[in-house]
């Protein structure tokens, strides 16, 4: 199979020769630079959702600052770099670097004789693990009392004037989902262009701690509204799932540090009626005659809380006397996994970044159509013409706008035949078994079999005479997609399949 | 202000004696009836706020009882009305074609109902026993909607009736655009408006929130909308355990006081001095013509003459055939016919302007935003009939009233029969009738509940329900995968544009229609039963016009009968009485003048 990516970028590589030395040829550059970048994930949503705290648990460290006031204000990128440094990129005139300094509350910088709105976006160049697969892009919140500040977000991320949005994919954020909240999702997902979210956008549950009201169960509740909402018809149509994360919890799983675990130890050496009374409220908690009946300060306290929350005092407490946990270690694993981090890091891992190559052909193939569309001249009409056949031919986009369309479209199929569907274009997850639908341990001969019998299945789907021109352009995509999985489930095959 | 609830409760006790002295316990019984008005005034407290916020979480802890819904995940989607009762009880309102009915409920099956709506369903209504509630303050928890649809509106129309508007917002972030601009549009119709700053027990950064919040609040000039910081979970535990100092720190206290003093300041002494002052030149009148008698025996038998004659015309005005009856049913039906009429005209023209704006879009995509528009728009039209029918009321109101006055020029007392010092407020029952102030006289009064009270504007919060019930369009994108071309699909995309087209379409004029059937059934109601308060309300005057002129006829008779060694004992009486009420009718003269006055100096000290 030819590699998609590999054939738009020797169109760029051509378009690039026509319009070197314009402006166009200057974004055809970026564009370029972009097919080749790790894939961009942008943290969206509203005011207060938890967004950079979402950021800072998703990269492990505190990078992103936050604050009980609005904080974000401008589109801040976070990627991986080997040198730390930070480059504000005004709307007209060069990049400049400026001066930051990092300390326990994350990356600050001052803007110095820059006015706010002047500026573009800021890109923060950090050593990270994380960062090397994904660069994340924080946004100030929609629905601001600032509203020029929640025009910075929209604007970065679908553009008025047609240009490509600065990111691949999206985090949404969201606490209880708004009206708000899906109006900003549809302005992300311009229909026309078949530009839509199931495919790139995953939605999560912020401060889910805060819907339980902080209660030890919090948690569970969250899952179940998170469940609520991702069976949601209309959310269905705009982010393929929503995932419930504490995001607090999960950065301070990520930066515990001894001491917390020595003034956490202390909490949960008292009276355990004194210690609900002591948590009754953030305010008795930081005030100093808790303080003092803990033996630390009050500004400990007060750190503890900005960093745990109440639910995860309450959460650590619980466990340092009643669960059996012991060192940092293992505290730290288990607020992780309670924060509904890891999920989020799964979906991540095993359904944007499998995508990486149709999303970023996607932001590439529209970027591309925006440049060479409106030119009539004999280079560009060609360059149009080969991107069209390009799309044409490519099975990859056409399973994603597939994927896109099942939610989206009344393809004429039947539940079932649409779980299946979905499921087969990995919209539960890209490996083969997952997208067979079979155990991952299953053979190679299992796989087969169960591969060319979805083949079988849509082939007859594809030539009902009751069809409507969609359903058997979907039945038809569905059959190839069954066929690739035929040809790989032997390449790909367990040790099981081979003996 | 001008006048305090105490001093004019003052009076009007004075008054009431007077009456009861003067053998008008009707005069007596209509007063005592207007002060119990006052002093419960059954104006609601309106709870708003995005969803999840805690509104109704702060009901509760505010009544100190599970009273409305709370769950971390189901949002309420009908208005929760909180009333007070001798036992716990609770029943779901509905609109049928006989009206408003009431069906009692299981306490446990209100949750259901709450978030899972029967049809027709307009609100809940819980009855607790809570002196809070005692005063006749209703708690309204309103439907977690979100404040930019149509809900919106709906709460702004409700905030004017309303004597405090509590908006609801959380300790976890500051105010967004949204919320600010609810405060805003609320704050223009309803005076008292404050901000509930809810869970401040979940951060201890509720301080600085609070502090961004005011900011916020200052810089659109709403400084005179207070915030309280509250917590239900400190008072829950400061109830449990009875614990004043915590319950004072979660901020209840501070609420409820609010609320109380909120209601107590919603209820205007204005109505009530009316009342009072129109009491008391019909007792005037009474002594007056008492006194003359007693001062005069020759001239009594003609002032005896003057005011049986007097009394027929006002027995005429008292029966059923009386003409003023007609102006008021044909004012009414031809009320009716108008309101009916400009709201078709008007319904239609958003039909018209619905098609027009379906014909521009793709409603499969822009149908959210349509539907909220559509909703709006209906919702403002709905508050503006509402509008013009209470005033176009007032007009049939006032002419009646003409009608009155023009009979009342006929039953004057001849003037030369006055004794004593010209009287400050003019005093004879002619003046009065002309003056009747339509809102103040008790007449109009209760009309004008029934259409500007609770209910009213709760019912329209209703309608949101009905629309949002209604089956719509399946709001799905239709996307034409890139991969997808060919003239075929295009083709099918174009004719399936056109039904969508027609689809919503459809559901508009159904949305409209139903707006239409519901907003006629509620004019009708409101009209019909404006109606009966006013026919009520004019013949009980008419009534009370009639015993005035039987009790002075036989006051007049008296005087002149009694001997004449009683007759400076009666004179004496009876110019003490006259001093009385002259002294009474001084306050409120006082009190009615100085209002305008004092604001008048405040104006050019400003």
């Amino acid at each position: 199979m030819r590699d998609l990516l590999d054939d738009i970028r020797r169109l760029l590589d051509a378009s690039s020769l026509v319009h070197a030395g314009t402006v166009d040829g200057d974004r055809l550059a970026l564009l370029r630079t972009r097919l080749d970048e790790p894939l961009r994930i942008a943290i969206a949503g509203r005011v207060k959702a938890g967004k950079s705290t979402l950021l800072n648990a998703l990269v492990r460290d505190t990078i992103a600052p936050t604050d009980a006031g609005e904080c974000t204000r401008l589109v801040t990128w976070y990627r991986h770099g080997a040198t730390p440094r930070v480059v504000v990129h005004p709307r007209t005139g060069e990049p400049r670097p400026i001066v930051y300094r990092k300390d326990a509350t994350g990356i600050r910088w001052d803007l110095g004789d820059l006015d706010a709105d002047e500026v573009d976006r800021a890109v923060v160049d950090w050593p990270s693990v994380p960062l090397t697969s994904f660069t994340l892009i924080d946004t100030p919140g929609a629905d601001s009392i600032h509203q020029e500040i929640s025009r910075r977000a929209r604007t970065a991320l679908a553009p008025d004037d047609g240009e490509v949005g600065i990111a691949d994919a999206v985090v949404y954020v969201m606490r209880h989902v708004h009206s708000s909240d899906l109006r900003f999702l549809e302005a992300f997902a311009p229909a026309e262009r078949g530009w839509s979210s199931p495919l790139h956008c995953v939605g999560v549950l912020g401060r889910a701690d805060e819907i339980g009201v902080a209660r030890l169960d919090a948690m569970e509740t969250a899952a179940r509204v998170a469940e609520r909402y991702g069976a949601d018809p209309r959310l269905r149509t705009l982010c393929a799932k929503v995932v419930p994360v504490a995001g607090l919890l999960a950065q301070a799983a990520a930066t515990l540090t001894e001491d917390d675990l020595a003034v956490l130890r202390s909490i949960a050496a008292q009276d355990r009626l004194r210690v609900d009374e002591l948590l009754l409220d953030a305010t008795t908690f930081v005030g100093e005659p808790a303080a003092s009946e803990l033996g630390v300060g009050p500004a400990t306290c007060a750190v503890l809380l900005d960093r745990f929350g109440l639910w995860g005092i309450r959460l650590a407490v619980h466990w340092l006397r009643d669960g059996g946990v012991a060192s940092a270690g293992e505290l730290s694993a288990r607020l992780d996994e309670a924060s509904g981090i890891r999920a989020l890091q799964r979906v991540l891992l095993e359904q944007l970044a499998p995508r990486r190559t149709v999303l970023k052909a996607r932001a590439a193939l529209a970027g591309l159509a925006l440049v060479v569309g409106d030119t009539s001249d004999e280079p560009s009409r060609r360059i149009a013409a080969r991107a069209e056949q390009l799309i044409a031919s490519s099975h990859e986009l056409a399973e994603a706008s597939l994927l896109v369309d099942l939610r989206t479209t009344d393809l004429g199929l039947t539940e079932h035949e649409l779980d299946a569907a979905e499921r087969l274009l990995g919209g539960a997850g890209h490996d083969i078994a997952q997208r067979l639908g079979v155990d991952p341990w299953s053979t190679r001969e299992v796989r087969e079999t169960v591969a060319r019998s979805d083949v079988e299945r849509w082939r007859r789907r594809a030539e009902s005479p009751f069809n409507s021109p969609a359903t058997t352009h979907a039945a038809r995509v569905l059959a190839r997609a069954g066929e690739a999985l035929v040809g790989r489930s032997g390449a790909h095959g367990t040790e099981g399949g081979e003996q | 202000m001008s006048a305090s609830i105490e001093t004019v409760r003052g009076l009007a006790e004075a008054v009431i004696m007077v009456a009861s002295r003067s053998g008008r316990p009707d005069l007596a019984e209509r007063l005592t009836t207007a002060t119990d008005q006052l002093l419960s005034p059954r104006r609601p407290v309106l709870v708003v706020g995005e969803h999840k916020k805690g509104k109704s979480s702060l009901v509760n802890a505010l009544l100190g009882a599970d009273v409305c819904l709370v769950d971390d995940d189901m949002t309420s989607v009908v208005p929760c009305l909180v009333v007070h009762g001798d036992a716990v009880a609770a029943s779901v309102v509905t609109l049928g074609p006989e009206g408003e009915q009431h069906a009692t409920l299981d306490l446990r099956a209100r949750k259901a109902a709450l978030c899972y709506p029967i049809d027709n369903a307009r609100w809940i209504e819980v009855a607790v026993p809570r002196r809070l509630l005692a005063t006749g303050a209703v708690l309204v928890d309103t439907p977690g909607g979100g404040l930019t649809s149509s809900a919106g509106s709906f709460t702004v129309a409700a905030a004017r009736t309303a004597s405090l508007v509590i908006v609801v917002t959380d300790a976890s972030q500051e105010l967004t655009w949204a919320e600010l601009d609810v405060i805003e549009r609320v704050r223009a119709v309803c005076p008292s408006v404050l901000l509930a700053i809810t869970k401040t027990d979940l951060t201890h950064h509720w301080a600085r929130i609070l502090e961004l919040d005011r900011g916020h609040l200052d810089l659109r000039g709403l400084h005179d909308v207070a915030i309280v910081p509250t917590s239900a979970v400190l008072r829950r535990v400061a109830l449990a355990r009875d614990d004043g100092p915590l319950d004072a720190r979660s901020g209840y206290p501070e609420l409820t006081d609010r609320v109380l003093s909120a209601a107590v300041a919603g209820a205007t002494p204005s109505v009530l001095l009316s009342q009072v002052s129109d009491v008391l030149a019909q007792l005037t009148e009474q002594h007056q013509a008492a006194q003359a008698a007693a001062n005069d025996p020759a001239s009594a038998r003609r002032l005896g003459e003057a005011l049986v004659d007097a009394r027929s015309r006002a027995d005429a005005l008292r029966r059923a055939s009386a003409r003023w009856q007609q102006v008021l049913s044909d004012g009414i039906s031809a009320l009716a016919v108008d309101a009916e009429f400009e709201l078709r005209a008007q319904l239609r023209a958003q039909n018209a302007e619905n098609d027009a704006t379906i014909d521009a879009i793709d409603p499969a995509r822009e149908w959210d935003g349509l539907r909220a528009q559509v909703e709006r728009r209906l919702a403002d039209e709905l508050v503006a009939v509402h509008d013009r029918l209470i005033a176009s009321t007032s007009d049939v109101a006032r002419r009646v009233a003409d009608h009155f006055a023009a009979a009342g020029i006929a039953l004057s007392v001849p003037g030369d029969l006055r004794v004593g010092p010209a009287p400050a407020l003019p005093s004879s029952a002619t003046t009065s009738l002309a003056d009747i102030e339509l809102v103040g006289s008790g007449v109009v009064n209760g009309a004008f509940s029934a259409m500007r009270g609770s209910y009213g504007s709760v019912m329209m919060f209703g309608l949101v329900a009905s629309f949002a019930g209604l089956a719509l369009i399946n709001p799905i994108t239709i996307v034409a995968g890139i991969g997808m071309g060919g003239k075929a699909v295009m083709d099918d995309r174009d004719r399936g544009l056109t039904q969508r087209r027609h689809q919503a379409r459809s559901a508009c004029r159904g949305v409209v229609d139903e707006a239409m059937t519901t907003a006629t059934k509620h004019l009708r109601d409101v009209l019909r039963s404006v109606h009966h308060e006013l026919r009520d309300g004019f013949a009980g005057r008419a009534e009370e016009l009639q015993q005035c002129l039987d009790a002075a006829v036989a006051a007049t008779h008296d005087t002149a009968k009694s001997a004449t060694t009683d007759r400076a004992a009666t004179i004496a009486r009876l110019d003490a009485e006259a001093a009385l009420l002259d002294r009474l009718r001084t306050s409120v003269v006082a009190l009615n003048v100085g209002a305008p006055e004092v604001e008048r100096r405040e104006a050019t000290h400003a």
